[in-house]
């Protein structure tokens, strides 16, 4: 019984027996050396290879199907060995040798037994190779000219065209580059194939297309490797993603053996960097055995070799699977991402044509989508639905393919999708051609509306938002010498002629009401039913009597040109000030009497840095549970609450403590009295802070309040309250409003606490530490002593004494006029007047 | 200075001649060239034709189609360039040249014997 080996020799499978393969396998070694340094040595072994095949073949029949040790014996003497090819040799290397030359030192083998240009060919021409084209055979000439494979050339073209490497123009560059080179280079079919390498997808070890199993081969290199290097550049901005995908579209699929053959490279794998420096450095001792030196030189190689293999065994598995993971996820995001566009496709298409009807929730960029494609010729909106729908096709066919690793797509089904495609280009090409003589003339439509006011002292001015935003409508402001308001539309739209400009100007439908003394200006004009898009615009002049008393809504502002105002007004200054018409600008009536702002115009960046509490900071009284729980606590004047609630504190004529919240956050609430104290406490040491149960609110009535503790993540509402005396503690992230009427008011704020103080007191003292943020500015306080510090806000008023005191990069901003100020601010904090 | 060498290097000149013969009749696969060659005993190892094929190939004088087989791995067909075939021309010149002199110095010495 013998052992046997199966061989692949050039895609040919032999049954040989071991001793026969050792034989062949020294053989062909000796064989594949010998040859190395010969010029196209990959050739001749192949060739040699395909010989050998033929041989076997031969001697193998129905009644001997292996190959034995005599079969190979006989090979070798047939082929001969590498003595009788040194033979050969030998002889060659004396000729060039009697005459040296530059030629002489190229040591090629294959080119010196001719000495020097033997051959006088000529100088090579570029032609284009009409045989391997795939347009007009200007890459494939060009890579047959610099021997390489024409694949090459063609990615070099269509990252020109794509411009990939350059953000612009290079598209163009590309373009004409090619078609230059396309008239230039004479057509040749009698180009031969190029003995470059090439570049195949490998398609029997594949993950996905075989891109990277084929480039691999074409450098020799683990696949592993080139996969790692596509997962990497996929994180590199997607890189990977695109590169993958164009060479996939570009580089073709081995699928005959011819191709298989020419796939393979060289391998450099480490077992033949190993033979080579084995064979080259001639490190074998004299009898046979590697010698110190040369397991030295070979230990890194050989280490690494090991590392590599385990690294293969233990990474392979988790690439393999990382790698069907992003398949699979690319696919779904590929098709879901496809078929929403080709959904969105369709309902353009469809409202388009007139098939649904108007619907103001489509939006093609400023316009609804009926407007601005109808009128636009059918045929031209079927060619832009296909010029759309055919990449989006071309997408999910994608995303299939990756899902399922197939290809669906047959060529002759893409190059017909792609030809309706470009029929499609065409047709829409011609439509918006033929679409623009709807632009061609100009017309206008001017409409003046008078409304008589003469009976109103102030008039106000408003704007209504029609929740559509086309265009930025403005109105342009004007006195006159009336006592009426007139408003002047002037439509303008563009037609085939000026009647038809006309007729599409009158489309605009704008509106301004008047309710009393009040003018409610739309904020944006509206198309009327079946309007077409014809590049509409609305210009609107207001004229105004002109001594007429003007107030202006925020809105409104909105709707006035720069300058409309004489100077740079903030917005707040604009809505709380009388104005007039003069000439064609707005003046100023009672700013003049305006203190808040008259120093600082740009009053708005230090309220935009403050956090301002506007309204309760509680929630309406019916959100809150119905559960409720009463305490009969009273004659106390002191108030402490700590944990997460909602606390209500009002002065009233008797006392009230309720909680509402649900049963379980009530039982776990403590509320006590100790002394003249109320306190209200959270039971249990750890609080919850992703509770996400109803808030509680704790609702408390006293005649009279002395103190008030808040600490934890408490909002707080305190209703008026007038007193004496008051002592308000905030800590912790409070969010809290107070309206208070005090003689002496003692604040002190710590943490990340947001509040705001309303009313009037005689003494304020102001403590604020952490990044609190307080809004003082409608508390006036005869003497107010602030120390702020860390990175604390404060808006205070101030009609009398001020000492003020900023540290760290705090600011403290006081409004009022004190006659009395000791200002105190170090470092990068402030303490401005406003 | 071995009589084989000199054999080998005479021998050689002439079967690049004799190749390019063979395959100036038309496209020739290698295998059916070998069989011509080995019964003419221009060559004694199989081997030496292929590194020649590719030099002659490498230098323009040929050229080859694949072409697939049923039976085994594809086969090359050779053809010759317009190159080779004005190479061809050339040798085919020196050949008979070489032939008329070989034969006048034989002659000649056959001659003087006589």
């Amino acid at each position: 019984m013998k052992k046997n080996i199966s061989i692949n020799l050039q895609g040919i499978i032999f049954h040989i027996e071991e001793d026969g393969y050792e034989q062949l396998s020294r053989y062909l070694i000796s064989i594949r050396s010998y040859f190395s340094n010969y010029e196209g040595h990959d050739e001749i072994v192949a060739d040699i290879e395909a010989r050998i095949a033929e041989i076997f073949s031969a001697r193998l029949s129905p009644g001997k199907q292996v190959i034995s040790l005599e079969d190979v014996e006989y090979l070798i003497a047939r082929m001969g060995s590498v003595t009788d090819f040194e033979v050969l040799d030998a002889v060659e290397e004396e000729g060039p040798a009697a005459q040296p030359g530059p030629d002489a030192s190229e040591g090629y083998g294959g080119t010196q037994a001719y000495g020097a240009g033997a051959y006088t060919t000529g100088p090579r021409r570029l032609f284009r190779d009409v045989n391997r084209k795939v347009i007009s055979g200007v890459a494939s000439g060009i890579a047959n000219y610099l021997n390489v494979d024409p694949l090459w050339v063609r990615l070099l073209f269509v990252m020109l065209v794509l411009g990939i490497p350059f953000s612009h123009g290079a598209t163009s560059f590309g373009i004409i580059l090619y078609i230059i080179l396309w008239i230039s280079m004479p057509a040749n079919a009698q180009l031969p194939e190029t003995t470059a390498k090439k570049l195949f997808r490998d398609p029997d070890d594949k993950k996905l297309a075989g891109v990277a199993s084929g480039i691999g081969k074409y450098f020799g290199v683990d696949i592993s490797v080139i996969r790692i290097l596509f997962l990497v550049s996929i994180f590199l901005g997607g890189f990977g993603i695109v590169a993958y995908i164009v060479l996939w579209v570009s580089m073709p699929e081995a699928v005959t053996l011819t191709e298989r053959l020419q796939m393979q490279g060289d391998p450099v794998t480490l077992a033949s960097i190993e033979k080579t420096l084995k064979d080259n450095l001639n490190m074998k001792d004299s009898n046979g055995e590697e010698s110190a030196f040369a397991k030295l030189i070979l230990l890194p190689v050989r280490l690494i070799s090991q590392i590599f293999n385990w690294v293969g065994t233990v990474l392979g598995p988790l690439l393999a699977f990382l790698i069907t993971l992003i398949r699979v996820g690319a696919g779904i995001i590929l098709l879901v991402v496809s078929i929403g566009l080709t959904i969105a496709l369709f309902s353009t298409f469809f409202v388009a044509l007139g098939l649904v009807d108007e619907s103001q929730f489509l939006v093609l960029g400023d316009f609804p989508a009926s407007v601005f494609l109808g009128g636009f010729p059918r045929l031209g909106l079927v060619a832009g639905f296909f010029v759309g729908l055919i990449p989006l096709l071309f997408l999910i066919i994608l995303a299939v393919s990756l899902l399922v690793k197939r290809i669906f797509l047959r060529p002759i089904v893409g190059w017909s999708m792609f030809g309706v495609w470009l029929v499609g280009l065409f047709t829409l090409g011609s439509a918006v051609a033929m679409h623009t003589a709807n632009f061609r003339r100009t017309g206008e439509v001017i409409t003046s509306k008078t409304i008589p006011v003469a009976q109103y002292g102030t008039l106000t001015l408003d704007a209504y938002d029609t929740n559509v935003e086309y265009d930025n409508l403005f109105i342009d402001v004007r006195a006159h010498n009336s006592d009426n308001v007139e408003i002047i539309q002037r439509a303008e739209a563009k037609g085939r002629t000026e009647a038809e400009a006309k007729q599409n100007a009158r489309m605009i439908s704008y509106r301004v009401q008047q309710q009393d003394s009040i003018l409610r200006f739309d904020n944006s004009y509206e198309f009327k039913g079946n309007a077409k898009y014809r590049d509409q615009e609305l210009n609107i002049t207001l004229m105004l009597p002109q001594d007429k008393p003007l107030r202006l809504t925020r809105a409104f502002t909105e709707l006035l040109p720069g300058g409309t105002f004489a100077e740079d007004y903030g917005v707040d200054k604009i809505v709380r000030n009388t104005w007039q018409a003069t000439g064609d600008q707005l003046q100023c009536l009672t700013c003049a009497a305006d203190t808040l702002d008259t120093e600082e115009t740009d009053t708005g960046s230090f309220t935009s840095d403050l956090e301002v509490l506007s309204g309760s900071v509680l929630l309406d009284e019916e959100d809150y549970n119905s559960n409720t729980k009463t305490f009969d606590f009273t004659d106390f004047d002191e108030v402490t609450v700590s944990g997460p609630y909602h606390v209500q504190l009002k002065q009233g004529s008797n006392y009230s403590v309720r909680v509402r919240g649900e049963a379980s956050d009530l039982e776990r609430m403590n509320v006590e009295k100790l002394g003249k104290e109320l306190r209200i406490g959270y039971t249990e040491k750890t609080i919850e802070l992703f509770d996400v149960s109803d808030p509680v609110l704790i609702q408390i009535v006293a005649p009279n309040i002395r103190d008030i503790d808040l600490s934890g993540a408490i909002k707080a509402d305190i209703g008026r309250i007038t007193s004496g005396d008051l002592q308000l503690n905030l800590a912790g992230a409070i969010r809290s409003v107070a309206d208070l009427n005090v003689r002496t008011l003692k604040v002190d704020i710590a943490g990340a606490c947001i509040s705001k103080f309303t009313g009037r007191a005689e003494n304020f003292e102001l403590d604020v530490t952490g990044a609190g943020s307080v809004d003082a500015e409608n508390l006036q306080a005869s003497a107010v002593d602030a120390d702020v510090t860390g990175a604390s806000k404060a808006v205070i008023y101030v009609t009398n004494k001020l000492r003020a005191q900023a540290s760290g990069v705090s600011q403290i901003t006081y409004r009022g006029n004190p006659s009395d100020t000791t200002i105190d601010s170090s470092g990068p904090s402030s303490v401005k007047r406003r | 200075m071995k009589v084989e060498n000199t054999q080998v290097q005479m021998r050689k000149g002439i079967l690049e001649f004799c190749i390019l013969e063979i395959i100036s009749r038309g496209e020739v696969y290698a295998s059916d060239m070998l069989e011509e060659l080995t019964a003419a005993r221009m060559i004694v190892v199989e081997g030496t034709l292929y590194p020649l094929l590719t030099r002659l190939k490498n230098a323009s004088l040929l050229d080859y189609n694949w072409v697939e087989s049923t039976s085994g791995p594809p086969r090359k067909y050779y053809t010759l360039t317009e190159t080779g075939r004005e190479f061809l021309e050339q040798l085919r010149l020196t050949w008979s040249d070489l032939v008329a002199s070989t034969e006048y110095i034989i002659q000649n010495k056959k001659a003087q014997q006589s």
